[in-house]
Order: structure tokens, then sequence, then C-alpha cells
């Protein structure tokens, strides 16, 4: 194999077709090998199940399609699902905005721990944060409880515990989108606001805030994202109950076990082309995000 | 306006970066603070500005004790060695960032803005540009959008950071000599910190030679080249030509000379 | 040893917010935490140890908790290798060569990221369930995937996949392919390249990948939960168990289930601070050479 292979200039590659590009050798070994595979992997775990999916709404015809997802509770759990996931994104971006901020410009002890506890909703089972929202904000938990009697305010098994367990798996989304962007920023460019006479919240507004909205709109998406999507750390602080507090997953998951596959099925696939849209979102996004950055 | 810095000390730690430095600049002179790395002449200059203070001894603006002024306040004009153009506003928005942050009485009327940015592109020979982003900019034209926002304030002193440090040598040349005779004309105080003996020699009315700290000797660049103070002075400065006894400009194909 | 430093460490008092706000955004950003991520983490260990420690050992003696945490190793064990192999792969494709339609294979294996759990079990069982796809393929051959444990490692591959690809492909792209052409013009193979030059240099992140994707595949509820048929003793996971138990009540056997995948998730965020700090101290070493 060593014998055969030529060397290409790759940077000749603007003169080749792109047929070409696709075929021509290429220097290290492996690429057929490795991407053969990844191709297969990715057709046998996720293309092809994707594609039942598809196949067995389309199956339905659009008019029952169309039935099975307008139903009053259906679009009852779309809008807690959305409403909710868009509010928790919201005040994910709010807050982990002032996270990041103060990760990366202040230094306090304790910073390093804070740090590493922002990763703890993307490493923690959903379940297990479930049942600990569920326990903790339920009308004997430790947060519940006082809550409860110091304003009559319950937040399991209402939308207010919705909202908490949404904002507790989004939470890593924003600060790590927006931590990479603000370490990368340049002091000078405040100095220089500074220096012209603009007052502290004026640089801010003017000079850093233009550089964050793209990690922000990125985080905001990505959190989105995930909380509507949640299943195991919301189930338990819910309550469940059609028309007020079920969300999507859990109504895909109880219409399964009413042996209603294709109301199952028409949902997961309203959920599926959202993704589809959301990732591509997401991805446009993070290349906004990274023009101009000097990596 | 004149500066003066008297007795300043400050330290990183225990790194000296400034180690009792005193200087006295006067109305209107271009003045080069010259030496090698870590010689500590950007901490003067910035502590200067405002962007940073010292450990003790003090900053006099016309004999006016500035030392503890946040730079918001203190009308410098610091342009950057990397510039620090706002990359998201146009040239328009970046020379007149500093008159729509005004407040108070400071504050022009649009109207007044906009002329002022206007001539101000003239001035810099960048008029046309005004629509224009700085990625689409070349070095030496950011350099100039650069000084232009630092003057839109009307500063009482420019206070530069190697300012032609980034630029290649040609342009760097062309330029020293544009901010010379810039300079001559606005009248402006201006300080400027360079490790190049060349630029300092060629445009500064006098020259402070830094070193680890310390100013070893502050003169004119005939004196700093033929009359070397102590042997750092003399070494660092070895093989400067200084025209001996002529000091020379050019500019738009017309030079001229200066005795002494 | 470091030379002369250029500029010396700036202390940028210019762009400093005053003293007051600084305390007030570190004071927002703690309780903001703390509330949301400190307390239920230790609620979990509170309830589990509430009853006391022998109460909470004695819940790892049930025959049920034992079954769900072998499954659950089992799963482990088969998705985190089959994901390693992948991500290798998909790494090593992505990072070393340019061809068209990469950023669309990149999107493809970030998809189990926005899609919900529930949904990517929900999949499977159209094609393996009794009515999907291949469903009275299965049912003639008596071959169980859907309520089984088939079906489970499956599910639990799907949402896990893009783990180690995702930690691999920016390590590798960063470090470019200049040592593999050096190997390869000194004789080395194709395999040896890949044993001898490119995994030493990715070691790291390939750990912590490989400790997230086992962290994620332990802990995945809502596919597993759609897939597996909730069989206890036969087709539960812990996540599965935790559920179980809380649903009856039994909240100091769920909570100290749940403190096994707690303890996991701590100790993955332990290696990746360990991961960090050699990364980091790995590029001041190459900075002095």
């Amino acid at each position: 194999m060593k014998a055969k292979q030529t060397v290409t200039v790759t940077t000749h590659a603007g003169a080749l077709s792109s047929v070409q590009l696709w075929w021509k050798r290429r220097i290290l070994p492996g690429f057929g090998v490795t991407l053969g595979f990844t191709l297969l992997y990715l057709s046998l775990i996720v293309l092809i199940p994707l594609s039942a999916a598809f196949l067995k709404a389309s199956g339905l015809g659009w008019e029952a399609f169309f039935r099975a997802v307008s139903t009053p509770r259906v679009i009852a759990s779309f809008e807690v699902s959305f409403g909710i996931s868009l509010l928790a994104a919201g005040i994910n971006v709010l807050f982990g905005a002032i996270v990041a901020w103060v990760l990366v410009r202040y230094r306090f002890p304790g910073k390093k721990a804070l740090d590493s506890l922002v990763d703890l909703p993307f490493a923690l089972p959903t379940a297990v944060a479930g049942i600990s929202l569920a326990t903790i904000y339920g009308p004997n938990g430790w947060l519940g409880y006082p809550i409860l009697a110091w304003t009559g305010i319950k937040i399991a098994y209402t939308q207010l515990g919705i909202l908490v367990a949404l904002i507790f798996v989004g939470l890593p989304f924003v600060v790590r989108t927006v931590q990479p962007v603000l370490e990368d920023l340049d002091l000078e460019y405040e100095e220089a606001a500074a220096s012209l006479g603009a007052s502290r919240l004026q640089t801010i507004l003017r000079v850093v805030g233009p550089e964050l909205f793209p990690p922000l709109v990125t985080g905001f998406a990505l959190s989105f994202a995930r909380a509507v999507g949640e299943y195991g750390s919301v189930v338990f602080i819910a309550g469940n109950m059609p028309m007020k507090t079920e969300i999507v997953p859990l109504l895909i998951i109880t219409k399964l076990e009413q042996y209603d596959y294709r109301g199952a099925t028409a949902i997961a696939v309203v959920m599926l082309i959202i993704s589809f849209l959301l990732l591509l979102a997401i991805n446009a996004l993070q290349r906004w995000s990274n023009t101009g950055r000097i990596r | 306006m004149k500066i003066e810095a008297k007795h300043l000390i400050r330290t990183f730690g225990t790194y000296v970066a400034l180690d009792n430095v005193s200087l006295k600049i006067e109305e209107g002179e271009l003045v080069a603070l010259l030496g090698p790395s870590g010689s500590g002449k950007t901490t003067l200059l910035r502590i200067f500005a405002g962007l940073d203070f010292p450990d003790s001894g003090s900053v006099l603006f016309d004999d006016q004790d500035a030392t503890r002024l946040r730079i918001q306040t203190r009308r410098v004009g610091f342009v950057f060695q990397n510039y620090a153009l706002f990359r998201h506003m146009t040239i328009y928005k970046n020379i007149a960032f500093g008159l729509e942050v005004a407040r108070g009485k400071d504050r022009l009327k649009p109207s007044l803005i906009r002329e002022r940015v206007f001539e101000l592109l003239r001035l810099v020979q960048l008029a046309g540009f005004e629509n224009r982003l700085p990625a689409q900019l070349s070095g030496g034209q950011r350099q100039r959008v650069a000084l232009a926002r630092a003057l839109a304030i009307e500063p009482r002193v420019l206070l530069l950071d190697e300012p032609f440090g980034a630029l290649d040598a040609m342009v760097r040349k062309e330029l020293r000599s544009w901010v010379k005779q810039l300079q001559r004309q606005l009248k402006i105080t201006t300080l400027f910190v360079t490790h190049d003996q060349d630029e300092a020699i060629e445009i500064a009315d006098r020259i402070v030679v830094m070193n680890a700290g310390r100013i070893e000797q502050i003169g004119t660049p005939n004196e700093v080249c033929e009359e070397p103070a102590t042997p750092f002075v003399w070494e660092f400065l070895q093989g400067q030509v200084t025209n001996q006894v002529f000091r020379s400009s050019r500019s738009s194909g017309v030079a001229e000379f200066r005795a002494g | 040893m470091i030379a002369e430093r250029a500029r010396p460490p700036k202390n940028r008092s210019a762009v400093r917010e005053p003293a007051r706000v600084r305390l007030a955004l570190v004071a927002v950003a703690v309780l903001f935490l703390g509330i949301f991520v400190f307390v239920p983490l230790c609620a979990v260990f509170a309830e589990a140890l509430k009853k006391g420690l022998g109460v909470y050992l004695a819940s790892f003696n049930d025959s049920a908790a034992i079954a769900a945490i072998q499954l659950t190793l089992l799963v482990a064990a088969i998705a985190v290798p089959a994901n390693l192999v992948f991500g290798l792969a998909a790494a090593w494709a992505i990072a070393k060569f340019e061809f068209s339609g990469k950023s669309l294979l990149v999107t493809l294996i970030d998809l189990p990221f926005a899609v919900s759990p529930v949904v990517s079990g929900l999949i499977y069982v159209l094609i393996f369930g009794a009515q999907g796809w291949l469903g009275p393929f299965l049912q003639a051959h008596d071959i169980k995937i859907i309520f089984a444990v088939p079906g489970i490692v499956l599910a639990t591959i799907f949402v896990t996949f893009p783990f180690i690809a995702r930690e691999l492909i920016p390590v590798m792209q960063a470090q470019g392919s200049e040592e593999e052409q050096v190997a390869l013009s000194l004789g080395a193979s194709g395999w040896q390249t890949f044993w001898r030059v490119t995994l030493p240099n990715v070691r790291w992140a390939l750990i912590y990948g490989v400790i997230l994707c086992n962290a994620r595949a332990m802990g995945e509820f809502g596919a597993v939960s759609v897939v597996s048929g909730h069989i206890r003793g036969l087709t539960n996971t812990i996540p599965l168990q935790v559920e179980i138990l809380y649903n009856e009540y039994n909240f100091v056997a769920a909570f100290a289930m749940a403190s096994l995948l707690a303890v996991l998730a701590l100790v993955t965020l332990l290696i990746k601070s360990l991961v960090e700090w050699h990364a980091s101290s790995q590029s001041a070493v190459k900075e002095q050479i």
C-alpha cells in the first residue's frame, strides 16, 4: 500500500473537479475504512431507525397525521413543553451569562469548585436529578416547604416545578458557549473604550455585548433543544396532569402504553422535525460565532 | 499640556517594573520612551494613561495631581499596539465612539459629531473609508483610524504604545514621519513607546532611554547618541547614525534639515 | 527558564467593575448554582443516608437491585466499546481528511443531542417492536429485541455515540497530521502510525470521552424506559430501578441506587478536571521548549 501511494499536494485541490477531489489519493491511510465504518454505523444506528419513524408516520396519511397531533391534549402538551422550555432557556441565558462572566473575569475562593458545578447537570443522570428535584421542591422538601410556608407557592407538581427542572438541565449550555468567547476577548478593547471616556456599563453594552451575542444565542438554542425533549428530570416533579403539566415526551410514552402507536409516532415525528431544524440552526449559529475569531 | 512623573514605583510581586522614575515632559513635545523588553516603558505609559496605578509616586498633568484619576476622566488619547479597533463597528463608528459616549456638557450635537468625524478622516487621509470595517483595512490604515479615534476626544496628551510595531518596514517609515508631521501640526504633547532606536532618533524631540525599570538618560537624539550618560545607553544606541549635526525629516517629497 | 518577559503581568484596573458590583455578581452566580445544582446534589446523598448507613447498604442486597446493577454494567460494557471504535473511526476520517459532506456528517453525529431520549427509544420500537417493520420477522424467529436486553443496548448506543467522537474530533483537528506524515515517511504502516503516534497524542481526550460516554450510558433513562418494558429483575437498569422504587415510595432505596450514579457523575467531573489540568500543563511545557 505504501508503494502505491502518491503524495498529492492538497493545496492544489482547487484545480481539481469535485469528483476528483473525492477520489484523489490521500497521504494518510485509512480514509476509506474509517469513513466507510462511520457511515455504516450511522446508518444502522441512526438513519435507518429514523427513516422507519418517518415511514410509519407517512403510513398514516396526512389527515390522520394532523388529527393525531392536533387534539387538545397534544396541543396543550406542546404548549407546556415549548413554552416552559423557552422560559427556562431565557433564564439560563441571563444567569448563565453572569456565571460565565464571574468565572472568567473574577478571582475568588472556590472558583474551581463553582466551575465544576456547572458541568454537573451534564454528567448527572436525568432520573437521579428528577427524583432529587422532586423531593427538594415537594411540599415537605428542603426548599419546597419554606417557599410554601412563606409565599404559599407550590413548586412540585406544577408548571413551576417543570421550569425548575428545565433550568437545571439547560444550565451548562449557556455558560460553556459563552466562556470560551469571553476568555478570548482581549481586554484592550475595553481599555480603549475606557480611554475614550466610556463608563464601564457603556463599554460592556457597546463593546463586549456584540461579541457575546452569538454565543448567547447559540447557548439559548442548545438549552432550548435540550429542555424541549427532556424526560427523566421532569417527569417526577411535574405532576403530569394532562392539559396542565404534561410534557410531550411523557405524552408519547402514555400513548405507547395505550398501544396508540400511530399517535405516538405522529407526535414523535413532529418532535424529530423540530430537532432537525434546531440542530441546523445551532450549527449555523456556531459557525457565526466562530467567524472573525482567531483560534 | 505638560505632564510629569515623580518618583514612580511599580512592582508586580517581586518584579520591579518601575524603580523610582521621574520625568518631565513639556507642552507640545514629542518624546520617545526607548528601551528593551522589560524596561518598564509600557508600564510608565500605562500609568500616565490611567490604565495602571503606581505603588507610590505621583503623576501631574499641568502641575495638578492626576495620579488617582480614572482613565475615563483623564482625556488622554491612547493608541494600542494592535490598535484595538472595535471590530463590529464601521470606521465612522469607531472614530465617533468617544464623542457618542460623552455625557453632560461634553456631549456634542449629532451634526457636530458628524462634522468632527469627517474632519478627522480627512486629517488622517482616510476620507471615503467611513463605512468600511476594520477587517477591510490594511495595517497602516488601521493605525491611522486608531489615531483618529484617539484624537476625536481632543485629548490633552497622546500616548502611543509601540504604534508602528505591527507594521512592515516600509509602511513603518512612511507612517512615522507622517505622525511626526501631524504632531507638529496639532502641537499636541505626545509620548510614544518603542524599542526601535531608528524610530526614536528619527522623530523624537527628546528620548528617554530606559532599562530595567530605571531611566538611564533623557536627552535629544543627538545627546543620547553623542554623549551617552551610561554604558547601557552607549551600547543600546551603538552605531546609530544621527546625521551628526543635522536632524532631518521627510514628507511629501520634501526633506527638512534642522541644525543641532 | 522563562526569559525576561516582554510585558509584566498586567493589573488591568481600568476594566474592572466597582467592588460592590463584583460582589453582587459573584453572589448571584453562587446563589444560582447553589440552588439549582448544589442542593439537588446534596439531597441525593442526604436522602439516601436518611435512615442510616445500615439501611443504605441493605438496599444493595436486594436481588432486583443487584440485577439492575448487573444489567447496567452489561449495557455499558457493550455500548462504550462500540462507541469507542466508532468515535475513533469518525474522528480519524473527519479530523485528518478533507471531503465534501463533512459538515453534514458532523451534524449527523450531533443528532442524538437534539433528539428527545423518548423519541430515540420510540424509533427502535418502531422497527423492532411487535408492530414494527421487523416485528413479524423477529417474532417468527423468536428473537426479542424490544422489552429485552438487546433493545436496551441499541437505545443506549444511539443516545451516547456522539460523546467520544465529539471529544476526539477537535483535539485531533488541532493537532493536524504532521506527526502522522512524519511517521509514514519513516516507514510506519497506517496501523502503527495510529497506535504509536495518533492515539498517545489524544489519550487524555480519549479517556475523558470514554468516562463521559460511560456515565451517560449508565444513566440513560428516557430512551431505555421506552424500550425496556420495565420488567423487574430482567430489563431494569439502575435508573429504571430508581424510578420504580421512587414510585413505590421506597425513597431510601431509590436514593441509594441514585447515589451510585451520583458518585459516578462526580468521578466523571473529577476526571474532567484532571484532564484539563493535565492538558494545560502540557501546553505550558510545550511553550518552554
